[in-house]
């Protein structure tokens, strides 16, 4: 997910949340434009912060091995 | 709560529950036939009561109106989603557009609530369906060197004005307009039995919408925030537009309904032909799985709540 998109669901998410708010005199409707606004934020952020995550665990996979790591990988200590 | 929503939720309990109800392709043919021809035939009998020159303006800024909405739509899919270009106009298109379907219900639920509005509201509904189609093909074409063949242009032309939607309202239209009280001949087929094909049709809807789940989770939180922002911005557009122009609270209401729906039938049909390389799927299952339920549940109350606190009228 791109900080675009993040930004743009959040805000929607928010919007509608504070839509719902100022109609609340309509209960049911306001309470659902909430729950469905506050249900788009989390599920953002969850998105966002999941992605960032399995980001950052490819990014670990992708760092380079130390010198003394690759040291190891010859000599076959790190293999067993 | 409305019968036809109750309807659409149990479509939706249905799906969701893996009931296996089969529900035959050529009825939903024939109850998406007969709703266009009862809403067409409608607005012509009303059409013929109350033809003005006032109404002919009206529709010009109802035209602007199906121009305008994909042209929100497009930079917000397009920059901020950071869509295909194809897709980002196809999408464009579909939500410039309207549903029937969507309007249906929004009709049959001012009936409910004995809120009166302009009966000739079907010829904006087919005055809607064809600009942001034009614009959606314009929008995605600007980056298309190739010059489309002349074979190409004319299927389309046909496509976008000749489309069975198109047709039949256009023909219920006219038919009514001519007709004018004969028409109660075939009043207890059309207008009679419209709820109980509405709440059919809306059943069939509800299995429809809830078989996309799988979808939506696949397009992730931004095309669930653009279709259901989306609505409500077209809502709100529709529903200054309507008091703009001298609409009753029940006509804002059902243009506000028209602004925020989304085309599921002419439309996709149409960019298959103008479009073929942009994907279908993604904004079948936006206008399907997201906003036609979002119209159908929250948004109608909510076009009416936002039509009554700018009228300062109680509905």
């Amino acid at each position: 997910m791109t900080n675009r998109q993040f930004n743009f669901s959040l805000t929607v998410g928010i919007a509608l949340a504070i839509v719902g708010a100022f109609i609340l005199s309509q209960a049911a409707v306001g309470l659902s434009l909430i729950a469905l606004g506050l249900g788009i934020a989390a599920l953002a952020v969850v998105t966002r912060f999941s992605s960032k995550d399995s980001a950052g665990e490819r990014a670990a996979a992708r760092v380079k091995p130390s010198r003394d790591d690759q040291a190891g990988y010859r000599s076959g200590a790190l293999t067993e | 709560m409305d019968v036809g929503i109750a309807f659409f939720l149990l479509g939706i309990v249905a799906a969701l529950a893996r009931t296996d109800i089969q529900f035959p392709k050529a009825l939903y043919q024939t109850l998406i036939l007969y709703l266009l021809l009862a809403i067409g035939l409608k607005g012509g009998i009303a059409l013929a009561e109350h033809a003005s020159w006032e109404i002919l303006g009206q529709s010009a800024l109802v035209i602007s109106l199906g121009l305008i909405l994909p042209l929100i739509a497009f930079p917000v899919l397009y920059h901020l989603g950071g869509l295909e270009r194809y897709d980002a106009a196809s999408i464009a298109a579909h939500y410039g557009s309207v549903s029937v379907g969507t309007y249906a219900v929004a009709v049959a639920v001012l009936e409910a609530q004995g809120i009166d509005y302009e009966a000739y509201l079907p010829l904006f509904v087919v005055l809607l369906e064809m600009p942001a189609i034009a614009v959606g093909i314009t929008l995605a074409r600007r980056a298309q060197a190739k010059a489309s063949s002349r074979e190409d242009t004319v299927k389309l032309l046909h496509e976008v004005f000749l489309n069975q939607g198109v047709v039949l309202m256009v023909g219920g239209l006219v038919v009514g307009l001519v007709a004018g009280e004969r028409v109660a001949a075939v009043a207890p087929l059309f207008f009679d039995l419209f709820p109980g094909v509405l709440a059919l049709f809306l059943l069939q809807m509800g299995m429809v919408a809830a078989n996309c789940v799988k979808d939506i989770r696949r397009l992730g939180s931004f095309m669930l925030a653009f279709g259901v922002a989306m609505p409500m911005v077209g809502g709100f557009l529709g529903c200054l537009l309507g008091l703009a122009i001298g609409l009753s609270s029940g006509g804002a209401i059902l243009l506000a309904v028209l602004g925020a729906s989304a085309s599921y039938i002419a439309v996709p049909a149409a960019m298959q032909l103008a479009l073929p390389q942009a994907n279908h799927s993604l904004s079948i299952s936006a206008s399907l799985g997201i906003t036609f339920p979002f119209n159908i549940l929250i948004g109608i109350p909510t076009y009416m709540v936002i039509t009554q606190s700018l009228t300062g009228q109680v509905l």
